[in-house]
């Protein structure tokens, strides 16, 4: 297996809200290919905040160090695809002009 | 099917889960056949999974009587009129057709254990390991005046979205002017801890809109709200203080099915539309197959791997499994993805997580716009052999527009990974 299994596992869990790797609803960021500092650092933040009723501070808490590390290094890694174009895409609007 | 597979996987641009070119694999390196009874989220979700990080080297047969899937997350809010049931019901096509997994129309009738085979449709299936996900069955033993019969046609449960979903939407609106809705809710475990709540709300937002004089009685066998408790209790008191009377510790002392008459523990009530939903089992199947706890109508596992506890070769995933997590469908899709590694793992002699971790989110509508959440994240006890809740979890501190965009973001991104 190329991904650690244990870590493969939690950040799959994590496409529920977060979705697949595409950017089609920005109130809930995508995780693929974030970078993997950006990444640690927002944990943290989460991690250390006071606000007991927010959803990612509640699941930030629950993780491990190691866990939020590996989960960065891991959601680096990924490629992060475009969505579907649903109106004409650049190079139709130049042929176009 | 493979090169198929390969080819438009190659045009997906999935990120993340991107499937991996099959062109090197071959049947020589196949691991095994994997049979899953039921394609809800827990089902249809290992069906994905094990095609998916088997990078195509597990054969995977999926058996559902439901031509399509549907969604009872999200069902609530047809009641309220702000989904319909489109919005819930979805295709196992990309499972079919981009994953190559074999899904097969039908009522697994019987496994055999011995001769390991699911029988389905006139035929049997051999199978090296079997996921039975069928999530749960009705328990009438206590309610003997009630069957399936009568739920399908006039006291709807509406636990199993569709068309019970669609019977009860349209009681609502033929309530009479000021007419009375009852719902009753069963003791703990069940199905979706927060959804009769989820589902007071939403009925009362249709009345408050439609039947302002109207009432909706929730006769809750618990003694006090289950899950999300400030939250509903809050919404009731301020969106629905007119309409929803909550009555706990209610449990069913008697029921006539005609007249609507309902009698219990606290009082006699006359009803317009009742809403029954019964106390549940793991599925009839499960229970048949003998693969129920000793004292308990749910299936004890091993959550390294959801193993059965009592028939070697069987996994469970969802409803059906007797644990700490609550029977929710994010749940039952991490439940499946622990399973499917792990039964990947065992396949080709490969370690197996010792310690998995996930997460659960599970939203509530509390009206047409606004939602509430609880989220934990669960870690494997190695002591207790269990799932237990991590430090940190919670519930919102309001309802919100904010986590009602959360929530329709998260119905679509949760049917986008259980179906590909």
């Amino acid at each position: 297996m190329e991904a650690n299994t244990h870590t493969r596992t939690l950040a799959s869990s994590c496409l529920i809200c977060h979705g697949n790797g595409t950017v089609q609803h920005a109130a809930i960021p995508g995780l693929a290919a974030l970078d993997e500092a950006y990444f640690i650092k927002k944990m943290q933040i989460f991690r250390n905040s006071a606000d007991e009723h927010a959803v990612m501070v509640q699941h930030a808490k629950g993780l491990s160090e190691e866990e939020i590390q590996q989960l960065a290094k891991y959601f680096s890694e990924q490629r992060r695809a475009c969505p579907v174009a649903k109106k004409k895409s650049f190079r139709e609007m130049n042929q176009a002009e | 099917m493979n090169r198929r597979l390969f080819l438009k996987s190659g045009m997906a641009g999935l990120g993340m889960l991107v499937l991996p070119s099959l062109a090197a694999t071959n049947s020589n390196a196949s691991l095994g056949h994997v049979v899953i009874i039921g394609a809800g989220f827990g089902g249809a979700t290992a069906a994905r999974y094990l095609r998916m990080w088997s990078e195509g080297r597990i054969k995977v047969t999926l058996i559902e009587l439901r031509p399509e899937f549907i969604s009872c997350p999200v069902s609530n809010r047809i009641l309220a009129g702000a989904a319909d049931i489109n919005t819930i019901t979805h295709s196992y096509k990309t499972l079919r057709d981009l994953y190559g997994v074999s899904v097969i129309k039908g009522q697994a009738s019987r496994i055999d254990p011995e001769r390991k085979e699911v029988h389905v449709n006139e035929e049997r299936i051999g199978y090296d390991r079997l996921i039975v996900a069928t999530g749960i069955d009705f328990d009438y033993s206590r309610l003997p005046m009630l069957n399936a019969e009568i739920q399908a046609t006039h006291i709807p449960h509406a636990w199993k979205a569709g068309p019970q979903t669609l019977l009860l939407k349209g009681q609502l609106r033929t309530l009479p002017d000021g007419g009375i809705v009852g719902i009753t809710i069963p003791q703990v475990p069940y199905r979706c801890p927060p959804g009769p709540y989820e589902r007071a709300c939403q009925i009362a937002f249709y009345l408050k809109q439609h039947n302002p004089r109207a009432k909706l009685l929730v006769f809750d066998g618990n003694p006090a709200i289950t899950s999300k408790r400030p939250l509903f209790e809050r919404a009731w008191h301020e969106l629905y203080p007119n309409i929803v009377e909550y009555l706990p510790s209610s449990g069913i002392e008697n029921l006539d099915t005609t007249s609507l008459g309902l009698a219990t523990t606290f009082g006699n009530y006359k009803l317009d539309v009742l809403n029954l939903i019964p106390p549940q089992t793991a599925g009839r199947l499960t229970l048949e197959t003998g693969l129920a706890s000793d004292a308990r109508p749910w299936c004890d596992v091993n959550f390294l791997n959801y193993a059965s506890g009592k028939i070697p070769g069987i996994h469970l995933l969802g409803d059906a499994v007797d644990a700490m997590t609550p029977k929710s469908a994010h749940i039952a899709t991490s439940q499946a993805k622990v399973c499917a590694s792990a039964i990947i793992a065992e396949l080709a002699g490969e370690a197996v997580d010792p310690a998995p971790v996930f997460a659960n989110t599970c939203y509530s509508f509390v009206d047409d716009k606004q939602a509430v959440h609880v989220a934990n994240v669960y870690r494997y006890d190695a002591k207790d052999h269990d799932m237990r809740p991590a430090p940190g979890g919670g519930i919102s501190a309001i309802s919100s527009i904010v986590e009602g965009i959360h929530a329709d973001i998260w119905a679509a991104n949760i049917w986008a990974d259980v179906l590909g």
